[in-house]
């Protein structure tokens, strides 16, 4: 970096405390754990991401805060404050043993450009520990000979947990959607089906820190007649996940309204092929609702964080429980192809209309 | 459980002198740097509440770097830098958690929490791996030479991986009945040229310092 670049970052280290117009346009972290991109890659703007990352040992890649864009006129909406893996649960069918990755500290695995190969692959960190990734995501929509193919942002980094290696993996698409994954890969530990079950902290801050809500919001049908029941979280505590119900878990804040003033969700909907519920009371339930605590970081007391206090316009903490199901195979005996499981973050009256669209 | 911290708390040598200065100056959300590091750990060490928690046995597992939200907070990020200094206590099974307001120079809060819910220092790793590798169960499972194994210390993901070297995961307890019941097990993984060897089989309880042999699983 140069002298002047320093500076003028060094003088960004009170914009903490800057009215709300000057804050948006701050930069909170240094290069290279700060990424900002804007969508499309090509042509006039119409997204924007900018966030800040870091690798812990445990937690592996960690987001520390996200905002976004949704247009270049419009303020930035913050998102994420702090979103990471907070435990990896393993159990085996044989009852032992059960092991917890996070807790044990694993450290990243550095990248090579055979992981990360660039351009527009880039690898980063003192370590080489993380690849971010701008890429051609497919098809956003189409109807006949209308279309538009999207693309996204990926920072993705590898924990190196012995005989396995987890690839962790946070994905910000041009249309505010935000994934969240982790694939599993490596040498398998003996032939006994067993469960990966990661569990996401996920301290969403939607418009800052103050008054959010989360809901869950369940399709039910009696007879022909379908309908969907939001229901406010009220009090900390776990959420079973419904598959018929459609279920999804809504953050809101109180006062986040799109153009159209409707309220601005972003809705957490598992990505999933089955649920995993153990004996241990961590894993009693797919979503978890907590206050903010500072030290409250460990999934695996997240049953003791969630105590009963009110969550209703509150700083809230959403917590989300996973699993693949690895019922191991031939193809198994060398090496474990990656196999992943997540969620999806999906802004809902976001934006006033159609992103990127026309 | 947890004992909060209200408000300031102590004056220390090492502290009150001068706010930390840093040759290029972090952003609000960077990692620590290493001189913050020191500051972290000298601070919560220096605390006498802390010292008084920690008593004779307590073990360093993490130093890093954290953003607490003020309970009004409106800002995008916190107005100063703070560490979490993360202490394992061995006579309690539980941790201490110590919030180091680095800008002040300071302890603001700390905090018990569950030994289930502190990682393994690298002091433990090694200690289960000395422990195994001197137990002659383990050493008859390599026919009675064993192949010169290395404990591998934190963060194992920045070393070479070809060495002959044991790894550990931390597991749960089956239930009441298991050896491991309420106390801080690790298995071990034993890697051979990039092969692992007897795996699920030697596990080590942190607490009692025994070795516990398990059938291999079919």
């Amino acid at each position: 970096m140069t002298g002047a670049g320093r500076g003028a970052l060094v003088a960004l280290v009170s914009a903490a405390a800057l009215p709300g117009g000057a804050r948006a346009q701050a930069q909170f972290c240094s290069t290279p754990y700060y990424v900002e991109q804007g969508f499309p890659t090509a042509g006039a703007e119409q997204t924007r991401w900018k966030l800040c990352w870091r690798v812990l040992a445990g937690n592996n890649l960690v987001i520390s805060g996200a905002w976004f864009r949704p247009a270049p006129t419009a303020n930035w909406i913050k998102l994420i404050y702090d979103a990471r893996l907070a435990e990896l649960f393993v159990p085996y069918h044989a009852g032992s043993p059960r092991y917890l990755d996070v807790g044990y500290n694993f450290g990243s695995y550095p990248l090579d450009v055979i992981d990360c190969p660039g351009p527009p692959g880039v690898i980063l960190g003192a370590n080489n520990e993380v690849c971010k990734q701008v890429r051609d995501r497919g098809l956003a929509w189409k109807h006949d000979g209308q279309k538009r193919r999207g693309e996204e942002l990926v920072l993705w980094s590898v924990m190196a947990a012995a005989n396995y290696n987890y690839v962790v993996e946070w994905t910000f698409r041009d249309d505010g959607v935000v994934l969240g994954r982790l694939g599993a890969t490596g040498q398998i530990a003996g032939s006994n089906t067993h469960v990966h079950g990661p569990i996401w902290r996920l301290d969403l801050d939607l418009n800052g820190a103050c008054c959010d809500a989360i809901s869950t919001v369940t399709h039910s049908e009696v007879g022909a007649t379908g309908v969907d029941t939001h229901t406010d979280v009220q009090i900390e505590g776990g959420r079973v996940w419904s598959a018929t119900g459609f279920r999804k878990f809504a953050i809101r804040d109180q006062s986040l309204v799109n153009a159209s003033n409707k309220t601005s969700h972003w809705q957490l909907m598992p990505v999933v092929t089955g649920i995993p519920l153990h004996q241990e009371l961590f894993t009693k339930y797919t979503g978890w609702v907590t206050r903010y605590r500072w030290n409250e970081m460990a999934g695996s007391q997240v049953h003791i964080y969630a105590n009963g206090e009110s969550v209703l316009y509150r700083d809230v903490v959403l917590w989300y429980y996973g699993g693949l199901h690895h019922m191991v195979r031939d193809e198994d005996a060398g090496m474990t192809h990656l196999m992943w499981t997540g969620f999806m973050l999906m802004p809902f009256n976001l934006f006033g209309s159609t992103p990127l669209y026309p | 459980m947890s004992i909060r911290r209200a408000s300031v708390i102590v004056a220390l040598a090492v502290g009150m002198t001068a706010p930390v200065v840093h040759a290029q100056a972090p952003l609000p959300l960077d990692p620590l740097t290493p001189p913050e590091r020191a500051v972290a750990e000298s601070v919560a060490r220096g605390d006498r509440r802390v010292r008084e928690a920690l008593g004779a046995e307590a073990q360093l597992v993490s130093i890093q770097f954290v953003a607490p939200k003020a309970a009004d907070a409106q800002l995008d990020v916190p107005a100063r830098r703070h560490a979490e200094v993360l202490f394992f206590l061995p006579p309690s099974n539980a941790g201490l958690a110590v919030l180091v307001d680095l800008e002040g120079r300071q302890v603001v809060d700390l905090v018990r929490a569950p030994g289930e819910s502190v990682p393994l220092s690298g002091e433990e790793v090694e200690r289960a791996v000395r422990l195994a590798l001197a137990d002659r169960r383990v050493v008859q499972l390599f026919d009675g030479v064993l192949p010169g194994f290395r404990p591998e210390r934190l963060p194992p993901g920045i070393r070479d991986t070809s060495h002959t070297r044991v790894e550990a995961i931390r597991t749960l307890a089956t239930g009441p009945s298991d050896p491991c019941y309420r106390r801080r097990c690790v298995v071990l993984f034993f890697r051979v040229e990039n092969r692992y060897m007897h795996l699920n089989q030697v596990f080590v309880d942190l607490i009692s310092n025994r070795v516990i042999m398990r059938t291999p699983q079919k």
